[in-house]
């Protein structure tokens, strides 16, 4: 009992106080001692419903609560501050990193200028614009677009 | 550990499933709660009701509680906001939240100003329980009496009380048992014999 009125004034160990909740937990008079000491610490203090006033009342809403589904919250996960200084640094460096490249990739030269998602379709060249890219492929600009450039090459070659 | 830790402690129990937990955390507020909802409803028996709402909203809610702040902070909101929609219910004018909002709760104190909600029954059987425990306070042996109004009126810590007895904190521990034991032991009578009672 008299751990149990320690337990009250935050006064014991903390592996003290797993063991006194256990205790508690399996001892229906155990809890009756841990209300009645907090009735007496609230008349003394002359604090809430002055005692008869809420009497009963405890063992009214055990009968009520255990009609209650059980609680089975999921574990908070308490980071302490130290490790959230450091992710958070980390995560601004990684912003940092992301916030460069992407202004580096916005503003690389493209061919088909700033057109952003707009799609550019170009128009069928007609049959003397085949034959000039055909005879001046070997000296277009292919490293301007490589990639473009050896398309037009494979299309010119197999065209009929 | 402090009170604070200690209530938290209860609440993370109980949201593991530790109903228990639950109910140790109910008997250290019910009166506390109690009072505050007679700030709002008359009937006693009413008070009991939506105090017992409130405790199940509490329970219901647990998960979304992380302890930001004090366990009865957040009690006293739910029971705010259950009193309101229950005197919203009966039609009958809810309180202002203006002053009930805000952090008061972690030191509310109405002294006087409380509205006697108390059946006579009640009333008497309060009266017995607050005389019982003031006579016995007075009987206690000095030590033991000076040990348990510095610890519950006070509210030093074992440590400080120590120091004010000039006596180890052991000492102090066993007499603040000894006190609280003596006095419940002499209400053991009166609170055995309404338990089954609503008031």
């Amino acid at each position: 009992m008299e751990r149990i009125s320690a337990l009250m004034d935050g006064e014991l160990e903390a592996g003290d106080i797993l063991v006194e909740f256990g205790r508690i937990k399996s001892d229906e008079g155990l809890l009756q001692k841990w209300e009645t000491y907090h009735l007496i610490g609230d008349v003394l203090r002359k604090e809430g419903i002055v005692a008869a006033g809420f009497h009963g009342f405890g063992d009214r809403f055990r009968e009520t609560l255990a009609k209650e589904p059980t609680i089975l919250a999921p574990r908070l996960v308490t980071v302490p501050p130290k490790a959230r200084l450091y992710a958070l640094s980390a995560a601004a460096s990684v912003a940092g990193v992301a916030a460069v490249a992407w202004l580096a990739f916005m503003n690389q030269p493209t061919s088909q200028g700033t057109g952003g998602d707009s799609v550019v379709v170009a128009p069928k060249p007609d049959a003397s614009v085949k034959e000039y890219l055909f005879a001046h492929h070997v000296v277009a600009p292919i490293a301007a677009v490589p990639s473009l450039a050896q398309y037009v090459h494979n299309v010119n070659l197999r065209d009929p | 550990m402090g009170d604070r830790e200690i209530d938290q402690q209860l609440v993370e129990r109980a949201q593991r499933g530790d109903k228990r937990a639950f109910e140790m955390l109910v008997a250290k507020y019910q009166r506390k709660l109690g009072r505050l909802l007679s700030r709002f409803i008359r009937d006693h028996a009413e008070v009991e009701d939506v105090a017992q709402e409130a405790f199940i909203k509490a329970y219901r809610a647990l998960p979304s509680f992380r302890g930001d702040s004090a366990f009865y902070t957040w009690l006293y909101r739910i029971g705010i906001n259950t009193a309101k929609n229950y005197l919203v219910a009966m039609g009958r004018r809810a309180p202002t939240t203006t002053g009930f909002d805000s952090e008061e709760a972690e030191n509310f104190e109405d002294g006087d100003q409380l509205r006697d909600v108390n059946t006579p029954e009640a009333e008497l059987m309060s009266k017995q329980i607050a005389s019982t425990v003031n006579e016995t306070m007075q009987a206690l042996p000095e030590e033991l009496r000076t040990a348990i109004t510095l610890r519950e009126i006070e509210g030093l810590s074992y440590e400080d009380i120590a120091t004010i007895m000039n006596c180890p904190i052991g000492t102090v521990r066993s007499r603040i048992f000894r006190a609280r034991e003596t006095i419940a032991e002499k209400l053991r009578p009166l609170l055995g014999t309404s338990k089954d009672k609503r008031w």
